[in-house]
């Protein structure tokens, strides 16, 4: 018994983490409902997880990432309809998001707190608004479509297999990064400062500069996200960065668990579940979904894994009662 | 003993100061918290501050440390003007500050308290890519720190899980981090039990002779085993300074600030100096 949960202790983690690699992989291998839900949850999950970043270690809630995302997406699509090569496109798709988070960056970091929501709230409403009216460059209403996705040699993006296991790829290396960072004496800062700024600064810390790179990292990674998400959909349009998509990347995090990176990407899996899976069988899915977030919230404040943390610390607590009676 | 709204401590005036204000003012809309005070503060002393209740003895500390602007006066430090430097700049340069109200990373662990205090002045606190944890001499130094108080045990304990003399200690030893030259303590030992008092006192007496400190505190007697001079601050204006036996026999003094501690209780609260 001892031995069984001291197993469970060590390899939980590594053996979950092979497994879900394992089973995505063959599971993105077929066409089909399946893997295009799947491709769906890790576009998402890579804004959840970068919006978590920002949330759970800064204390810096963003209700305006779908707006990144946005920009990103209309990046790619944009330069494409002006005939740019697909892989220039991209770089443009990137390097708009890039600059429009150094320098919105500036401004962001000034405020916190509520302030802060408000202050991205009306960045994403401002980018999705002349993403709605500025119909000379992004076609309005109807978004633009993008056909043709970059390639080279035999590596080519127009292959949907190839493309499904780069978001894959893209998904782990995002997801990998952040857990890096946030396990860096950076990320130490970020918690230092959600707990208390006025300390850190006190200890040496330009705490303003922090705050802004951890914004910068954010919002980059949100746009590459929204590279992905126009190859994937084959078209960015005003709906994907609306007032509604900014609230469900918030719903992701804290469903998922703030301050946990996977978390998020767990609240992700569940969101598009309800979003595309559960509306078709289900009417009142929205119903249902607040429930589950108002169940969510009250029985397990630190959300789904928080949930799975603590059944963990259960076991390590069991895992010390009996080394002590042996 | 000198009055005035002039103080110094320590060695002669003609040595620059490790921390010195002069003309310092700080209005509140109405209300002047600190009111033209001017001191200096030589290298290596031990400086107390005392003063009732609302006195302005935190808003002065808040000046020196950057953490409020003066409304009108400079702050030196070694000879430097440091009025317009931010909090972050002040302790690069050596000045380190605790807080009356205790100010620890709550959901951080004290060992995560006092790795985050040990990168701080460091260009690794900038460092995204490897763990804080490889950091074995950062690491190892905070575990020795938290060594000092009874924290060595206590160091993967959660800050908000401390007792509150466990909590001031963290405080306490989050400034020391740094290695500061000049130390602002801000009732370092409020809230403490005796015991505990007599272990920050033996902590603050072990702190290397070249280092400046300067403490707020409301106990005499916790005073007294630690700094040498002390200043009397009250409604906002310097009022006394000299050595400690000549602080606690002036009438001045005894009748602003000691002398309520003769009075009836009711008449006077010596409460509320704890966070
Ligand atoms: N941010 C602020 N805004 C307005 N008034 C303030 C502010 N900070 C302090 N004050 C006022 O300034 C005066 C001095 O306060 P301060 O905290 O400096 O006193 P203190 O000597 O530290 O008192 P204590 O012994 O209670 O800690 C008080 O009347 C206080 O109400
Ligand atoms: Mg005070």
């Amino acid at each position: 018994m001892l031995a069984a949960l001291q197993l469970s202790r060590r390899f939980t983690g590594p053996v979950a983490g092979v497994a879900i690699a394992v089973i995505l992989v063959i599971l993105l291998q077929a066409n089909g409902f399946t893997s295009t839900l799947i491709v769906d949850m890790l576009v998402y999950a890579i804004v959840a997880m970068s919006l978590d970043f920002l949330g759970g270690y800064t204390g810096l809630i963003s209700l305006g990432q779908a707006g990144f995302l946005g920009v990103g997406a209309y990046g790619v699509a944009i330069a494409e309809a002006h005939f740019y090569p697909p892989w220039a496109a991209v770089g443009v798709g990137l390097g708009a998001v890039l600059v429009l988070g150094l320098v919105l960056g500036v401004v962001a970091v000034r405020v916190k707190g509520i302030s802060f929501v408000i202050i991205t709230l009306a960045m994403g409403q401002v980018l999705w608004g002349l993403a709605f009216q500025w119909v000379g460059l992004s076609e309005g209403d109807n978004g633009i479509p993008v056909s043709i996705l970059p390639s080279i040699g035999p590596y080519d993006l127009n292959n949907a297999l190839t493309l499904r296991m780069t978001v894959l790829v893209v998904f782990a290396v995002v997801a990998l990064l952040l857990i890096t960072f946030t396990r860096s004496p950076f990320g130490l800062s970020l918690r230092g400062i959600r707990s208390n700024e006025t300390r850190l600064a006190a200890l040496g810390y330009r705490t303003g500069l922090h705050r802004y790179l951890a914004w910068v990292i954010a919002v980059f990674f949100t746009g590459v996200a929204g590279v992905l998400y126009v190859f994937v959909n084959g078209l960015i349009s005003p709906t994907t960065m609306d007032f509604s998509a900014n609230g469900f990347f918030v719903l992701m995090v804290v469903l998922g668990g703030l301050g946990s990176i996977w978390g998020p990407a767990l609240g992700a899996v569940v969101i598009v579940l309800f979003q595309q899976e559960l509306s078709i069988y289900l009417d009142r899915w929205q119903t249902l979904m607040g429930l589950t977030l108002i169940a969510v919230v009250l029985f397990s404040p630190g959300g789904l894994w928080g949930a799975l943390r603590a059944a963990g610390r259960r076991r390590d607590a069991l895992i010390a009662r009996l080394q002590e009676t042996s | 003993m000198t009055a005035g709204s002039a103080a110094t401590a320590g060695s002669p005036a003609s040595t620059v100061p490790a921390l010195a204000g002069a003309g310092l003012c700080r209005r509140f809309r109405g209300l002047t918290a600190v009111d033209d005070v001017s001191l200096r503060v030589a290298p290596g002393a031990r400086f107390g501050i005392i003063g009732p209740n609302g006195a302005g003895k935190t808003t002065l500390f808040n000046l020196l440390s950057g953490e409020i602007r003066p409304t009108a006066g400079r702050v030196e430090l070694f000879g430097r003007d440091i009025t317009g430097l931010p909090p972050h700049r002040r302790a690069a340069l050596g000045l380190g500050r605790t807080f009356q109200i205790t100010r620890v990373f709550t959901d951080l662990t004290v060992l995560e308290n006092l790795t985050l205090a040990m990168h701080g002045l460091s260009r690794s606190k900038l460092s995204l890519l490897r763990p804080w944890r490889s950091y074995r001499g950062m690491t190892a130094e905070a575990a020795e720190l938290a060594g000092q108080f009874g924290l060595a045990r206590r160091l993967t304990a959660v800050a908000a899980e401390l007792s509150h003399g466990e909590v001031r200690e963290l405080e306490v030893l989050l400034a020391l981090a740094l290695k500061p030259r000049v130390l602002l303590l801000d009732e370092p030992a409020a809230g403490l039990s005796p015991a505990e008092r007599v272990e920050v006192q033996a902590l603050l007496r072990s702190l290397p002779a070249e280092l400046t400190l300067v403490m707020i505190e409301h106990d005499i007697d916790v005073l007294r085993g630690v700094v040498d001079s002390a200043a009397v601050l009250h409604l906002g204006a310097l009022v006394a300074q000299g050595a400690m036996a000549d602080i606690q026999s002036d009438d001045r003094v005894r009748d602003i600030y000691l002398g309520r501690a003769v009075r009836p209780p009711g008449t006077a609260g010596e409460a509320g100096s704890g966070p």
